[in-house]
């Protein structure tokens, strides 16, 4: 019988098990030793000098970080609520991003910042975003974005790994969320979606959290004879093009739910693309299915409104499939 | 030898500048730091200086006339 | 204080004040001609701060900078053509051409990043001293900075950082009275920057600036206190630059009056260094080859740097990421 872990139990072990395998990863972050976070328990372990409580300064931290990955160690940076990143953006950018490329590849600087994307528990907007398009557009960082159990563990093993910085945003939505995760060391490569779900008529590329709601899209449309390839795609840089330029090649419709705002979200992005790259292939105009351009709203009665639902990814598909010229011009 | 007379950048961001008239002809003798024109950009108008003493050999811009940093004004025969 | 320099550190202390004047020089006519592209920020008159804290350092101790970057890999030993080869964009550029003057980097000699942001680098500072810490390293990083450095959030975050946590960093303010054309009395709120010290439980000591020495004297003691675990220290020196922020092509901004400037040219940091050398046997002779070889050097890094070919487009995305396969 396979195990079954949380998405966060699989963020702790792969911490845990990277900071046994390699003395120079080391963790740092907010009340990183209390209950509140995955970490803990890791200080009795590796001991408090490889587990350091921050005091509340993001740019302070995440610059340190920086130095200490360009100097030989390898750390692993909680910044706890995705939206405390803009605190660092400073760090993120000039020094992150850019050290390896300015210094004409004298260092690398092998850092991994790990952040919750907190919406849908009505947390109100400073503390909801969800802002990897913001980190996508900045060349010299790559973003990841996994989404089950078995995805968090083996690609934030492979982040850690990595000697490039690496921004990985966890959907809170998937949290909580249990899948199978194997107890022997593996590791998820960077840079490769995935096939969740093979189908014929319609690709939908999802995005961290909008796979939930996806696949239950997915079993909607299967009563209705509608076969849907569902293709998560776990890492936004580097993305995966040809996984998914492939299945519009066998499917030629393809919808992209994406828990972003609409405006230059990955959804946008992975659309111009493929609207570049196959557009011949192409037999309906590609649909994006992000949260409105709008600032997540503290109300329930008015945050709920702003999620990706099984419905509005099946309206999505459903339009695809109808969507004919004629149709379009009336 | 000569020397030439280039449109300096003044500031970051600036790109191009309007020569608005030019105080010395071709034939003057000027020294190091004479104004040679004056000059106009998007944040400040100001006099450009020589950038070696000698006699002007040739200017190569008009009055009135918007060219690129790192433009040649014009050329100056250094003693 | 040149006297606390024992000869051999006097020496090489006058030869890389020598390389930096001479550099920076050079830097100015090759910019005014248009053969360095962008920016350039003239270390003139800082020469006696960055030489007497770099030679108070070990060669693998590390530093960082600000966009005033030129003199700090030179006091801290790098080779001047690769650096000269930078300024010109060349492939053969510390940097291979990819960041410029304000960027300057050389891993060699410790000098982890010049960085044009101001005040950004001081969290990485933090970071090199931590890491030094976590491997139980000896070494120490060496933080330069201005005077308007240290009123952004990154200078603050950075030495609250360093202060709990006792890293091995001396936080090194280049103060030079203006940040820009803003004198440091308008948008520092407190009269010596130094007196930021005890709010991140570190020592603050001011220094002139002006003698390599006294700069030297100041950082031996930090670093010891470093290398003992004892943590941080903030170290203000007095110093001025006596050329405008940025080389303009002479636009003048106008904020500083010529009897300042005329002032602060009286105590020149290279001066004072050769009136001690002078009292030693052969030290004017030892100044005068120092000078010779020096202008040697520096047409050398010259004709390098211009002989080096630009980079071509297959460079462009050359050390985006350390690992292949990354984008469209």
């Amino acid at each position: 019988m396979p195990r079954e872990i949380s998405y966060l139990e699989a963020i702790h072990e792969a911490m845990r098990e990277e900071m046994l395998r390699d003395e120079r990863v080391f963790v740092m972050g907010e009340d990183i030793r209390s209950q509140l976070w995955s970490e803990y328990g890791l200080a009795d372990e590796v001991g408090e000098g490889r587990v350091l409580e921050t005091p509340i300064s993001e740019a302070g931290f995440v610059g340190a970080a920086v130095g200490a990955a360009m100097t030989g160690m390898r750390p692993i940076v909680d910044m706890t609520i995705a939206s405390l990143m803009y605190c660092a953006m400073d760090q993120f950018v000039s020094q992150a991003a850019k050290a390896r490329y300015l210094c004409g590849g004298q260092t690398s600087v092998p850092v991994v910042f790990r952040a919750g994307m907190m919406y849908g528990g009505s947390s109100a907007s400073q503390h909801s975003d969800r802002p990897y398009p913001m980190f996508m557009c900045v060349p010299g960082i790559k973003v990841i974005v996994p989404a089950t159990p078995y995805d968090a563990k083996g690609m934030l093993k492979a982040a850690i790994r990595d000697d490039d910085p690496v921004v990985c945003l966890e959907d809170v939505t998937a949290w909580s969320s249990k899948g199978h995760v194997p107890e022997d060391d593996y590791v998820v490569p960077l840079g490769l979606a995935d096939v969740k779900r093979e189908g014929t008529d319609v690709t939908i590329v999802s995005v961290a959290g909008a796979l939930g709601p996806t696949i239950r899209a997915a079993d909607g449309l299967a009563n209705d004879g509608i076969s849907a390839e569902v293709i998560d795609v776990r890492s936004l840089v580097p993305m995966d093009y040809q996984a998914i330029v492939s299945s519009v090649r066998k499917t030629r419709r393809l919808v992209v739910a994406d828990p972003a705002h609409a405006t230059c979200s990955a959804a946008s992005e992975i659309a111009a693309s493929v609207a570049e790259e196959a557009f011949a292939e192409l037999l309906a105009p590609v649909v994006r299915v992000t949260m409105p351009d709008v600032q997540v709203p503290f109300s329930p009665a008015l945050e709920k409104l702003m999620l990706l639902t099984p419905e509005r990814i099946g309206e999505a598909v459903r339009h695809v499939l109808d969507w004919a010229p004629q149709k379009a011009r009336s | 030898m000569l020397v030439d007379i280039l449109l300096p950048q003044w500031g970051m961001g600036m790109q191009e500048g309007t020569i608005v008239r030019w105080y010395r002809a071709v034939g003057d003798r000027v020294a190091e730091g004479d104004a040679l024109c004056e000059v106009e950009t998007a944040k400040a108008t100001d006099d450009l200086g020589a950038p070696e003493g000698g006699v002007i050999a040739e200017l190569l811009v008009e009055e009135g006339a918007t060219v690129p940093v790192g433009e040649v004004l014009g050329r100056i025969t250094v003693d | 204080m040149t006297e606390v320099m024992p000869a051999a550190v006097l020496e090489e202390c006058y030869r890389r004040m020598q390389r930096v004047r001479r550099f920076e020089e050079k830097v100015i006519e090759l910019h005014s001609r248009g053969k360095i592209p962008g920016a350039v920020h003239i270390s003139i008159g800082q020469e006696g701060t960055v030489a007497g804290a770099c030679l108070a350092l070990a060669g693998d101790d590390y530093i960082t900078g600000t966009h005033r970057s030129h003199a700090h890999p030179i006091g801290k030993g790098a080779a001047l053509g690769p650096l000269m080869a930078e300024l010109m964009g060349k492939r053969t550029g510390v940097c291979r051409g990819k960041g410029g003057s304000m960027h300057l980097a050389d891993f060699g000699v410790g000098s982890l990043g010049e960085t044009a942001i101001v005040g950004s680098a001081l969290p990485v500072a933090a970071g090199a001293g931590l890491s030094a810490k976590l491997r139980s390293s000896s070494q120490v990083c060496l933080a330069f900075f201005g005077d308007g450095a240290s009123n952004t959030g990154a200078f603050h975050e950075a030495l609250n950082l360093a202060g709990i946590w006792k890293l091995p960093v001396v936080y090194l303010s280049e103060n030079n009275l203006y940040a820009l054309t803003t004198p440091t009395r308008r948008a520092v709120a407190v009269k010596d920057i130094a007196t930021r010290a005890s709010a991140y439980g570190m020592p603050g000591t001011i220094v002139d600036g002006q003698d390599a020495g006294a700069v030297y004297r100041a950082v031996v003691g930090a670093v010891a206190r470093a290398r003992e675990g004892r943590g941080p220290s903030l170290i203000e020196a007095k110093t001025y630059r006596y050329r405008e922020h940025a080389e303009l092509g002479g636009l003048a901004l106008r904020y500083r009056s010529d009897e300042e400037i005329a002032e602060w040219r009286r105590r020149d940091p290279i001066e004072i260094v050769r009136a001690r050398m002078v009292e030693l046997a052969d030290g004017a002779e030892r100044c005068e080859e120092i000078e010779r070889q020096v202008i040697l050097e520096v047409d050398e890094a010259v004709r390098f740097a211009e002989q080096s070919e630009y980079p071509g487009a297959s460079e462009l995305w050359d050390n985006l990421y350390s690992t292949s396969g990354v984008g469209h």
